[in-house]
């Protein structure tokens, strides 16, 4: 092991210059980085030379060997603070090689092959390294003059103090602002560490600097990158095709720009994995100066954006805008419209009713949660600079997937447990994270609703309520599914009543929150639907839990109202008068299934011609005998087409496709589908009683090919339901047709 | 045309045989006269048809409408509309269906906060178009058959008229809106509402109107209307069979009507005549007495869970929820004494309550069914006790 | 006929009955006589308006008529230039005061016209804003702003319904006129004036039934006369139940039947009479409203309708507790109904609960104790 301490000494000399007081106890872990290969015989009695900024930049260094001074950890990060790249390996690609005592014999050789090949990379000490600090030229003034602020660092916390004593690229450039191509004009000092301090956080401490910084979604970085530096081009080509088109508007038709080719972009992702800070280093790498502002005040703002040059607009939050400023939307998408220096659009949602309307006028970028592997990197480095000792990599995996990959929640947890503790091993993340209530993932819903069931965990409601938020929206299902299998419920039937009341009431808030955004009734909803019910029935479960039933229920019953609305729709041809959808469902439904089924079940194939006489009344088509049949209630292998002979039905189709059949073209493809274009218009698409249409044979041939195969239900009913896109084609030949008429 | 001559005869009863004129309304004689003059007297105001589902409310404006603009109201065609609507603008669709005299709509269709903007929307269109030309309409006669009818005698009335049905699911903004336009246009267009449940058509909206209440069908004259259609269709229709089918029609003409057909068609089918066992309950009828059934022969959990099962498929076969409450609370008080009716009315009244509000219908059905069960099992616990002792 | 007129000529009733002058407006004298007075004293002394009281009371129709009588009829050349009237609008936003109001306001005065009577017009313009209530408080912020910068050459009427959503530098700024709610005598003379002039066989009981449904209402209860009318028979006397009908009210005895049938302590009685309810098509909310209204009465109903027969006389002759049992199941039941609720479902509930009501009556419980209760 090394001298205790001796890394924090020559830290805080190699920031402030001056020497530092005894060291403390604090250690820094050393163990498990394998080219330790032994601590520096004068560790900590040199003084670091203070190198002007980045004056090192554009050179690669290769360490090798116990160094006089520095451990080699830190000798890398200093070549790393100003600005010069690290390599593990020789190569022709390196340009000094620091050796100390007993060089790595592989190294020794590579340097000899180097050496014959005439590309061997400059041979320095640790004095050599120092004097490259003292006399390089950095891109800044020397930060001599600024003042040893430092100086009371010798009693801060171990953890600040460490942090600044190996600052990383980012966090040189945190301070300098001057890593981006472009140069900066004020490059400041590296941080003093008494400005640092603990009150920092970590996330605003490690915000991404270079392109190299951001974790997640690379190729989204390219993209925006791509498209802010084309912008200008962009621009340009514009004003061209304006002025080749005479000043007009786009003509109608015209070939659309490209989608990069937008004024503003819209970076759309869950919280806390960048997006902020992606739009920063992006705009810095352009050469653009990051201007972030609230989205609300564009009306103010964007007399600003119009005379600044080289500004990016960062406009976050935009799904936040405040609910008074109803016109705030279309204000932003005109400021979008005129601007001229690039905006970035910044939302959680970009399916938000609110957003979706602006992000038709940008270049949308939907960014992903960061995957645990590249989330992990990070927060290894992270804690290793922040002092933790020894973080393997599980942990941080573990971490990260905690937390959902929501990075800044990641660092936020890694700053909060920092102060407590500065060893962080799997069991400890996993006991954390669970004592602080963030047992996410850690359980499945299945395993984890019982909870609401177990009276005898002692936990609290505050407690059950956590559990309650893990998934709010699959919680209260779960309950529903399962609490009559809880033993509490048997032979109880007033506890089995109570806890549906209290459910029924919990959908009552649950309803109120949605319609009114009332989220401040959220617990009373997760203690109505979820926790009360559970607490009534409370005793395991006994059957297997459930997945909620109800999920798939509802969509059926979305999907089932919607085919009687459409159903109803097509008869009106012949009922004449239209029903309300319920009356059709609750009364001609049942009759027409009997009207046409029956005949074929009665009479076999003789029936066919009545069956289809029926539909032809009703302006239904083949297909629709399934839909009908479908809308029934039945048992279970007990549908009244089970009893039709399948050649009957297959007589039925060919009948029917026989035949030439008025048929209302109005069809499903309308009903959730945009089939019909942007009619500002109504469309007629339908004609009836006085005005049919009667199919031509081509038509009928041609639909028969979709339609001969005699699927069994379901799958016709599928096929009924998905048909939608091709019934919109068929629709617009209807509607042509109706035209020729 | 193709279809109107062969097609009518494979309608339906209800529809085949549904009147078409004043002249031929046999439910509710004293409405018939008032709904005459009416339509005579050259003027009309808003109106507003209210009254329970199968009562024949718009048999009764195809009637008034055919009175009006005499056989051409019959020439409909059907259109599939997107309107967009609102700003940002938001593609709203209704299916309409008119002539060159009327349009009906069902704005709420359209969904809660969209129906407001087509209700206007619509309505300002129809009055802003053109006014109607007197002149009688060239060409064939619509499907109805009655083209030689003409037009009425004292020429047609200026305005169009706007059929508005489910008035009362519009919601409240729709019907406010639809107040203020509706006085705009009175010039040019006349509104006729439709509504089950007058009680959810906003007071403004009803003051604006004539109220004409069309109340359920009598028993007696449910009967007549079957015993009509039997003779047209050459059916023999024993009083058993008419008592049985009115009584399970509870005043709506419309499931009276389609019962007889489709118990006629079972009849038809087995060759015998038409029997009271031919009379069956629809699908839904089925499932919810079985579901009734369930929650009066045992109380337990997996009880609850088959009634469960049952709701589920009723509403997942686009069953309405209150109708499905409507019945299971009919059924239980068939089933059970009459001790527990109010206990039964209260518990479905609070439940009716929460369907109306709530979102997830299952839940609050299933708790109605829950609370049955409790009372009922004590009911049978303390008669078992009293029987012990 | 009153309804064979001119396609022109066909407006509303209720419109063409509008008074035409100040003092044709029924029963508001306090405005009326202020009014009256500033519009004959001193012309160009009348200050910003603000009328309001429930609908139906004449507000629409003094503004009007002030109007009117300052500028000459409607459409000729001193009205159109002087009167902005702006009634049942949607558009309730700020965008409206900016650009009409505004717009209309910013005009100057032009002279030279008089009114057929021989004065000259005044020189301001007036704006009638009608339903001002429904103005958004942004929109009436700035109404208020626009009302100090043109009041040199214009004169607001501001009417409304609920003069507290008229934020108070507004109505300060307004000499205020209540529009009481008519009594029935009023409404009354209306009516027989009306139903004489086109023709129309009122009866007392009927003309009752109308000033009934009113409520006060005059434009209301004009309306009513009118849709009545059209909905009766030919050559027949109006009768009460088509005025209920007409007015989705109930027709007298219909809620009688359900008393009776609670009071008889048959369940299945009860059923029917609420199935009959439901099944005519009655308004539910409506229903509640009689059971109310008898339960309040008192006594017996003057009429002794059939309750009275029955045991206990009808909910009227319940006591204390007993109507305070049925009085809160009739409020849970009319908010229900407001909600959306199903009425049958609903009037059951309603009816089980009379029916057991009535039933401690005769047992001498203390009816809170038997109800059975949804908590």
């Amino acid at each position: 092991m090394p001298p205790k301490g001796s890394s924090r000494k020559v830290a805080t000399i190699g920031l402030t210059g001056t020497s530092s007081g005894a060291p403390p106890a604090a250690k820094k872990p050393r163990t498990g980085a394998p080219w330790i290969s032994g601590a520096p015989p004068r560790a900590g009695e040199k003084d670091v030379p203070e190198g002007a900024p980045n004056c090192l930049r554009g050179l690669v260094f290769c360490l090798t060997g116990v160094l006089e001074s520095l451990y080699r950890d830190e000798a890398a990060n200093l070549c790393k603070q100003y600005g010069a790249r690290v390599v593990s390996a020789l190569s022709r690609n390196v340009t000094h090689a620091l050796m100390g005592d007993e060089p790595g014999k592989a190294k020794l050789v590579k340097l000899e092959e180097l050496r014959a090949a005439g590309k061997a990379p400059a041979v320095i000490d640790e004095d050599g390294l120092f004097e490259l600090l003292r006399t390089r030229p950095g891109d800044g003034p020397r930060p001599g003059a600024e003042p040893p602020v430092a100086a009371p660092a010798v009693g801060m916390d171990e953890g600040a103090d460490e942090e600044d004593a190996v600052p990383v690229p980012r966090r040189k450039a945190a301070a300098t602002a001057a890593v981006a191509p472009i140069a900066r004009p004020s490059p400041p000092a590296p941080r003093p560490p008494g400005a640092a301090g603990n009150s920092e956080l970590w996330v605003d401490k490690y915000r991404p600097q270079t392109m190299k910084d951001l974790v997640a979604n690379p190729k989204l970085a390219k993209d925006l990158e791509a498209w802010l530096s084309g912008w200008s081009a962009a621009r340009a080509t514009e004003r061209l095709a304006r002025a080749a088109r005479g000043g007009g508007p786009a003509k109608r038709g015209a070939p659309k720009p490209p989608e990069n080719a937008a004024r503003a972009a819209l970076l759309a992702g869950p919280p806390g994995i960048g997006k902020t800070s992606m739009a920063h280093v992006v705009a810095r790498t352009c050469g653009y100066e990051p201007h972030e502002m609230n989205a609300s005040d564009t009306r103010n703002k964007a007399a600003i954006a119009g005379t600044v040059a080289d500004i990016v607009l960062i406009m976050d939050e935009v799904d936040g805008m405040s609910g008074g400023d109803r016109g705030g939307m279309q204000e932003l998408i005109k400021v979008i419209a005129a601007t001229q220096v690039p905006i970035i659009c910044i939302c959680n949602d970009d399916q938000a009713q609110k957003v979706r309307t602006l992000a038709n006028h940008c270049y949308k970028l939907k960014f992903r949660r960061p995957m645990v592997a590249q989330a992990r990197s990070r927060l290894m480095e992270i804690a290793m600079r922040e002092g933790y000792r020894h973080i393997d990599p599980q942990t941080a995996e573990k971490l990260a997937e905690s937390c959902h990959g929501d990075i800044r929640a990641m660092i936020n947890l890694l700053q909060t447990w920092r102060s407590t503790s500065e060893t962080l091993s799997f069991t400890d993340v996993t006991e954390r994270m669970k004592a602080e209530g963030k047992t996410r993932t850690e359980r499945s819903p299945f395993e984890l609703f019982k909870e609401f069931f177990d009276g005898r965990s002692g936990r609290s409601v505050n407690d059950r309520l956590d559990d309650f938020f893990l998934d709010s929206d699959l919680m209260p299902l779960f309950v529903q599914e399962n609490y009559p299998n809880a033993s509490g419920a048997a032979g109880r039937p007033h506890l089995l009543a109570a806890a549906a009341d209290s459910i029924s009431e919990g959908d009552l808030v649950n309803q109120i929150v949605r319609s009114e955004q009332r989220w401040d009734l959220m617990p009373a909803s997760g203690i109505l639907s979820a926790i009360r019910p559970g607490a009534m029935v409370s005793g395991y479960i006994g059957a297997r839990p459930a997945f909620p039933a109800w999920l798939g229920k509802y969509s059926t019953e979305r999907k089932n109202v919607r085919l009687v609305k459409e159903l109803e729709m097509r008869c009106k041809a012949g009922t004449r008068c239209s029903q309300s959808a319920r009356a059709f469902r609750l009364d001609y439904v049942p009759a027409l299934t009997a009207a046409v089924v029956r005949p074929l079940t009665a009479l076999g194939a003789a029936g066919i011609a009545t069956s289809v006489a029926v539909l032809d009344a009703y302006y239904m088509n083949r297909e629709d005998v399934e839909a009908l049949v479908g809308l029934c209630i039945h048992a279970k292998g007990n549908s009244p087409m089970d009893e039709v002979d399948a050649k009957v039905k297959t007589a039925l189709t060919r009948a029917y496709t026989a035949g030439d059949h008025a048929r209302s073209t109005v069809s499903a493809a309308h009903f959730g589908v945009k089939a019909v274009g942007a009619a500002a218009k109504p469309t007629p698409v339908a004609a009836t009683a006085a005005e049919v249409v009667v199919d031509d044979a081509e038509e009928a041939a041609a639909s028969s090919d979709a339609d001969s195969s005699d699927a069994d239900d379901a799958a016709a009913a599928k096929q009924f339901i998905k048909g939608g896109g091709a019934k919109g084609a068929r629709l617009k030949g209807g509607k042509a047709k109706a035209k020729r008429k | 045309m193709a279809s109107g001559g062969g097609g009518s005869s494979s309608l339906l009863w209800v529809d085949k045989h549904r009147p078409t004129t004043l002249s031929r309304l046999t439910l509710h004689p004293d409405l018939t006269p008032r709904l005459r003059r009416l339509a005579s007297g050259g003027d009309l105001p808003h109106l507003l048809f209210y009254g329970p589902a199968g009562g024949g409310k718009r048999t009764r404006i195809l009637a008034l409408l055919r009175e009006l603009y005499g056989p051409g109201v019959e020439r409909t065609k059907i259109e599939h509309r997107v309107l967009k609507v609102g700003t940002p603008p938001r593609a709203a669709e209704v299916t309409t269906v008119s002539s060159a005299y009327h349009i009906e709509v069902n704005a709420s269709d359209a969904g809660p906060t969209a129906d407001r903007l087509v209700t206007q929307q619509l309505v300002k269109e129809i009055a802003s178009s053109s006014p109607l030309s007197t002149l009688v309409p060239t060409g064939g006669s619509g499907g109805g058959g009655g083209g030689g009818e003409g037009a009425p005698a004292g020429g047609r009335p200026p305005f169009k008229v706007i059929v508005l049905l489910d008035a009362d699911l519009l919601s409240r903004g729709a019907q406010a809106a639809l107040r203020r336009t509706m006085e705009r246009y009175t010039r040019t267009c006349r509104l006729v509402l439709v509504a089950d449940s007058v009680t959810k058509v906003a007071a403004p909206l009803r003051s604006r109107c004539l109220g004409l209440r069309v109340p359920a069908a009598t028993p007696t004259a449910v009967g007549e209307l079957l015993a009509g259609v039997a003779r047209r269709e050459g059916v023999a229709l024993p009083a058993a069979v008419a008592a049985d089918l009115v009584t399970a029609a509870g005043g709506n003409a419309r499931r009276a009507v389609l019962g007889l057909e489709v118990a006629a068609a079972a009849a038809a089918a087995t060759g015998t005549p038409l029997a009271p066992r031919h009379v069956v309950r629809a699908d839904w009828q089925v499932a919810a007495d079985e579901a009734a059934a369930q929650m009066v022969r045992a109380q337990s959990p997996d009880s609850l869970l088959a009634v469960r099962a049952k709701l589920y498929d009723l509403l997942g076969h686009a069953v309405p929820a209150d109708v499905v409450l409507r019945r299971l609370v009919a059924e239980l008080l068939g089933r059970v004494d009459q001790e527990h009716a109010p206990a039964i009315c209260l518990w479905a009244a609070r439940f009716d309550h929460r369907l109306a509000t709530g979102a997830k219908a299952v839940v609050h059905l299933e708790a109605f069914a829950a609370r049955f069960m409790a009372i009922y099992k004590q009911f049978l616990t303390e008669q078992a006790a009293m029987c012990d002792s | 006929m009153y309804f064979d007129l001119p396609a022109k000529a066909k407006a509303p009733t209720a419109c063409k009955y509008r008074p035409a002058t100040i003092s044709d407006v029924r029963h508001q004298t306090q405005a009326v006589s202020t009014l009256t007075r500033s519009v004959a004293s001193a012309r160009a002394n009348l200050p910003h308006l603000l009328l309001y009281g429930p609908p139906g009371t004449g507000k629409t129709s003094t503004a009007l008529a002030l109007a009117r009588e300052l500028y000459g009829p409607p459409g000729s050349p001193a009205y159109t230039a002087r009167v902005l009237e702006l009634n049942a609008s949607d558009e309730r936003g700020i965008a409206v005061v900016r650009d009409r109001i505004n717009t209309f306001a910013a005009g100057a005065v032009a002279t030279g016209y008089t009114t057929p009577a021989g004065h000259p017009t005044p020189p301001f313009k007036l704006i009638i804003l009608d339903e001002a209530d429904a103005v958004t408080a942004d929109a009436q912020t700035a109404l208020r702003r626009a009302m100090e910068v043109t009041s040199r050459v214009t004169r607001f009427v501001l009417i409304c319904n609920y003069v507290s959503r008229v934020i108070p530098p507004l109505a300060s700024r307004c000499a205020k006129f209540r529009f009481a709610p008519l009594p029935a005598a009023a409404v009354g003379d209306t009516l027989d004036t009306i139903a004489t002039a086109e023709g129309v066989d009122l009866p007392p009981a009927a003309r009752d039934a109308l000033i009934d449904a009113s409520g006060g209402d005059l434009r209301r209860a004009i309306t009513l006369l009118q849709s009545a009318s059209r909905g009766a028979a030919a050559g027949e006397p109006l009768s009460p139940d088509t005025v209920a009908a007409a007015a989705c009210t109930l027709p007298p005895g219909v809620v009688a039947g359900l008393e009776t049938a609670a009071a008889s302590g048959q369940f299945s009685a009860v059923r029917t009479a609420v199935e009959g309810l439901v099944g005519g098509g009655y308004a539910a909310t409506a229903v509640l409203e009689e059971l109310g209204r008898r339960l309040s009465a008192g006594g017996k109903q003057e009429g002794g309708d059939t309750a009275a027969d029955g045991p206990g006389g009808g909910v009227a002759a319940m006591d204390d507790l007993q109507k305070s049992a049925v009085a809160v199941k009739l409020a849970d039941a009319e908010r229900r109904l407001i909600d959306g609720a199903d009425e049958l479902i609903q009037l059951l509930d309603v009816g089980c609960c009379l029916m057991v009501v009535f039933g401690v009556g005769r047992s001498g419980d203390s009816p809170m104790s038997i109800l059975p209760t949804a908590t």
